[in-house]
């Protein structure tokens, strides 16, 4: 028998199903406070948010256009109540909703980053995945809070950059020119932090500039 | 701004968190969060001492935000264009590398690559959400169901406190509009019904006028019943008592010999009106409340021709001073007549014309329920209220003097 779809389900909920409800979290749970701890880089607040986006979805299931796919909805919600946990938490998020990041008035200089010339996630990485988790948690927490929400709806919910200038807000020139910064800044991050692993442990790694 | 730490030098945390703030807004103080800004502003004007090298500089200060900015990693990266134009085309593709244009495809590639490694990450995060955590969100989606839970009011239709505040809101904002319309359509109505009956009197009077050698109607034409009341102080306001003594009386004359109806001598604003005669024999109205209209006061014998002209009151709505005076209330000589709420009254004037007055006062300072004598003590630029000696026996002080009664 297969299995029931999201959409259908918030149908269900929608009509008074209360245990659609409990099923779509049961679904999503995991993938949801993973997504919402990474994206704020804390546990307590990644919960709040948890709860903060179910008790959202509670509100707004009645107008939830079923031609479109419940779980980037509900990330994209979640994104937000992020964004709102963090505030409540005294942790800002560096920019305005609506500003621009990188290359536009901030007078200081910009290095472009070229993806092929970075040592990134390769084959012959003898990294563990509980040390490559490691690197990547703390590339991502070099980001700021916008950088990292746009980064994570683009590359891991797989957003088009449309649909997260709507659900975000933002127009959607915004969206890329954070997005072109997110991965930037990340990838050279992570590339750092290959290099510092590998000055500590050379003999564990012979790295070098053939990426993939 | 600094912290000693042995021997390193470094900066406060709102130092710190004022330093990010600058450097997140490209070093533009009005993009600085409100919260962040004076800090920031500080921070600015070290740097500026580091380059007049005042002897005030703070060095250390200077030192520890260097260290910090040299130790940060750099936010203005940016993609170059061919990894930015991979990730657009990747991203139009609905996230396919092989949709991807050939000549970026290796750039795509290495896009993938970086999203899997950091959706791995977030998938395989040994983060796992507890059940108190589901139960604790279940609770709060209850609790607010909860609040937001129709009441029953004990009837069949059950409504959230929201809905009834909402319902409220719309009803008071609705009434708020309706109300005042309402009621200026339902003024203007009863004003030009009552124009209609000020209309009617008017044929009235004049065919009255006709038939009696140009007179006002009187309940007895005769002279002699008329000088031998007179000699005996006629009270006009002994409606419903005496006819020989009500003014009122001379005005229902016209009902009773049929020159118009009990119905057009009653004002839509007088609930207390008759529009049938309480008995077939009535030669009076019943008393003050019937009253709607007020009638010129007689000099004492009937008139002649000289009050068919115009500048001379004939009728009124009905006055608000006699029944105050009667009952020995104070009157307001400024009060317009209860048949339209105080908002003013009809006068007939001689010559069949009527008028509508937002004042008892015509534009000579006569006021139309007053005699002369009683006018001459109120000055009309001073607003006052009090008793008047009114005895019910006033009559106007000359032909012009406008002062009618029931």
């Amino acid at each position: 028998m297969p299995e029931v779809s999201d959409e259908t389900l918030v149908g269900r909920y929608v009509k008074g199903d209360r245990s659609a409800l409990r099923v779509l979290m049961d679904r999503h749970k995991n993938d949801l406070l993973r997504f919402l701890t990474r994206l704020t880089g804390d546990r307590d607040a990644a919960e709040d948010a948890f709860q903060e986006t179910f008790l959202q979805f509670h509100l707004s299931a009645r107008r939830f256009d079923t031609s479109r796919r419940f779980k980037p909805w509900i990330f994209t919600i979640a994104a937000n109540k992020a964004r709102d946990a963090m505030r409540r938490k005294g942790r800002r998020p560096a920019l305005g909703l609506s500003a621009p990041v990188g290359g536009s008035g901030g007078g200081g200089t910009i290095e472009f980053v070229d993806l092929m010339e970075m040592p990134g996630p390769r084959p012959e990485d003898d990294l563990d995945s509980r040390e490559q988790q490691e690197l990547v948690a703390k590339a991502m927490d070099s980001l700021s809070f916008t950088l990292r929400e746009v980064l994570l709806l683009a590359y891991f919910q797989r957003l088009s950059y449309a649909q997260i200038a709507e659900d975000l807000d933002i127009p959607l020139g915004t969206v890329k020119s954070r997005l072109h910064s997110a991965v930037a800044t990340f990838a050279k991050t992570y590339g750092k932090l290959l290099e510092e692993r590998d000055q500590q442990s050379p003999k564990e790694s012979t790295r070098g500039g053939n990426p993939l | 701004m600094t912290l000693r730490n042995g021997r390193a030098t470094r900066l406060c945390p709102e130092a710190e968190a004022a330093l990010d703030a600058l450097i997140e807004s490209g070093w533009d103080l009005s993009r600085v969060p409100e919260e962040y800004r004076a800090g920031a502003e500080t921070l600015v004007e070290s740097f500026g001492h580091a380059c007049t090298q005042s002897p005030e500089a703070p060095s250390e200060l200077v030192e520890a935000t260097i260290r910090k900015l040299l130790s940060e990693p750099m936010s203005e990266a940016s993609l170059s264009d061919a990894s930015a134009d991979a990730l657009d085309m990747w991203s139009l593709s609905g996230y396919h590398t092989s949709s991807v244009p050939r000549s970026l495809r290796a750039q795509a590639d290495r896009h993938e690559a970086f999203a899997a490694m950091i959706s791995r990450s977030v998938a395989d995060a040994e983060i796992d959400v507890s059940d108190s955590l589901i139960e604790d969100t279940l609770t709060r989606i209850s609790e607010f169901e909860a609040l937001a839970e129709p009441r029953s009011f004990g009837f069949p239709i059950k409504l959230r406190l929201a809905d009834i505040a909402t319902v409220a809101a719309v009803l008071i904002v609705g009434l708020s509009v309706t109300l005042p319309v309402l009621s200026t359509f339902r003024f203007e109505s009863m004003r030009k019904l009552n124009e209609s009956n000020f209309a009617v009197a008017s044929v009235a009077f004049g065919s009255y006028a006709n038939d009696n050698n140009g007179s006002l109607p009187v309940y007895t034409p005769s002279d002699q019943i008329l000088r031998q009341s007179a000699d005996t102080l006629r009270r006009w306001w002994m409606v419903g008592l005496d006819p020989l003594q009500s003014n009122s009386a001379n005005l229902y004359t016209l009902a009773r010999e049929g020159y118009t109806s009990l119905e057009s001598l009653a004002s839509p604003g007088n609930k207390n009106a008759i529009v049938e005669a309480s008995s077939e024999d009535a030669v009076d109205w019943g008393g003050f409340n019937e009253v709607s209209y007020s009638f010129r006061v007689l000099q004492g014998t009937p008139e002649d021709d000289r009050w068919a002209r115009r500048g001379v009151v004939t009728l009124t709505d009905r006055s608000p001073v006699i029944l105050k005076a009667y009952q020995g209330l104070p009157i307001d000589p400024f009060e317009n007549s209860p048949n339209h709420n105080g908002r003013g009254q009809h006068i007939l004037n001689g010559d069949g014309s009527v008028d509508w007055l937002t004042s008892p006062w015509l534009a000579h300072n006569d006021q139309i329920f007053l005699p002369r004598f009683l006018e001459r003590l109120v000055n009309p630029g001073v607003r006052r209220t009090g008793m008047m000696p009114l005895q019910g026996t006033e009559r106007p002080t000359s032909f012009t003097d406008a002062f009618v009664g029931p």
